[in-house]
């Protein structure tokens, strides 16, 4: 599963998600690609999960890029713990995903498998998605 | 380069509220500038201007504005400089428009396409791209839509430059010549974990994998 090598600080602030994500929202390598439409955090596993869903999808052939990395590491605090005691230990890594963020990108394949591919991705995803085509977007 | 004609009105109202009623009533703000003139503001409709921008798959062309006002009506020779589109739904939100002389040379983004098979890839390298668009200086209509450039005969090991480009003598390339634009290398591919084989890593595992610098 993804996740950094090497971080500057264990632990981040939980931040916020605003607005719209300009910066990787255009189709950049293939032809087809999955776009979020809502906000949220993809976690490593929910990432692979799409990935793996992907392959399963179109077989062999074709290529496929992942367009996001879980950078972000959220923390727990252990079970049956007291509040307090300060901040939980890092448990997984998340992408922060704003809406119009392209996630995979897929070529290579025909048309109907990409679009089924991709559909059955973003189910495995906590946040609405679409799929886009290259030739119609602008 | 492509000619299109598009058409467009004059617009006197400005702002974010002005824009979005434009919108919605299915028009696009958009802006004319360049050629020492006063900016003008525009507006045009969106489902023919979305067309054109589909048909041209980002390439290159000129455009002739016939720009409606009052009562008198102009023409104008422009480029398109700036597209701004809502990234969740891939509508145009507004455009820029850079008003120039057919006879006066613009420097523009040209596309690269790099065509045939390299017989370093049929010797089992991989082909990589590093540069896929390039500047270039002349006159409108002698920029190409893309430069093609020809692959074959490249080894393993070996790259192309800027300077190795065959361009037309009328327009310049504006690019440091040395800069490697695509190449040949051999990777080697780490091997792939068939999910079956992957080890369940527990969750306390897998956080601390990165360490800490500071």
């Amino acid at each position: 599963m993804l996740s950094p090598k090497k971080v500057k600080f264990r632990k981040t602030m939980k931040g916020r998600m605003r607005g719209k994500a300009y910066r990787g929202s255009s189709i950049s390598f293939g032809d087809y690609a999955l776009k979020a439409t809502q906000c949220g955090f993809a976690t490593s596993q929910q990432i692979e999960a799409a990935r793996i869903t992907i392959n399963r999808t179109i077989k062999r052939g074709g290529k496929m890029w992942i367009r996001i990395f879980p950078d972000k590491p959220m923390t727990k605090k252990a079970a049956e713990t007291r509040m307090g005691k300060g901040k939980g230990s890092p448990e997984y890594w998340v992408a922060v995903i704003k809406p119009g963020r392209v996630l995979y990108e897929l070529t290579g394949v025909d048309e109907e498998l990409a679009l089924k591919a991709l559909r059955l991705a973003g189910n495995k995803l906590p946040f609405s998605t679409k799929v886009i085509k290259k030739e119609t977007t602008l | 380069m492509i000619e299109v004609d598009l058409n467009a009105s004059m617009r006197s109202q400005f702002g974010k509220g002005a824009a979005r009623t434009l919108r919605r009533e299915g028009l696009t703000p958009a802006i004319l500038y360049g050629m020492q003139s006063e900016p003008m503001a525009l507006k045009l409709e969106t489902k023919p201007f979305t067309q054109t921008l589909l048909k041209l798959q980002r390439k290159n062309a000129v455009f002739t504005l016939k720009i409606k006002s009052n009562d008198d009506e102009s023409k104008k020779t422009v480029v398109l400089k700036e597209v701004q589109i809502d990234p969740v739904l891939d509508t145009l939100n507004h455009a820029d428009f850079l008003e120039i002389s057919l006879d006066s040379p613009i420097t523009l983004s040209v596309q690269v396409k790099y065509s045939g098979t390299a017989e370093g890839v049929e010797a089992g390298g991989n082909l990589y791209i590093s540069k896929d668009k390039v500047s270039i200086n002349g006159l409108p209509m002698d920029i190409p839509d893309f430069l093609e450039v020809d692959i074959t005969s490249l080894q393993l090991n070996q790259h192309i430059t800027c300077r190795d480009f065959t361009i037309p003598e009328n327009i310049t390339l504006v690019e440091d010549k040395d800069m490697v634009c695509a190449g040949i290398a051999l990777y080697t591919e780490a091997e792939e974990i068939s999910e079956e084989e992957e080890p369940e890593a527990t969750e306390e595992e897998e956080a601390p994998e990165a360490e800490e610098t500071e």
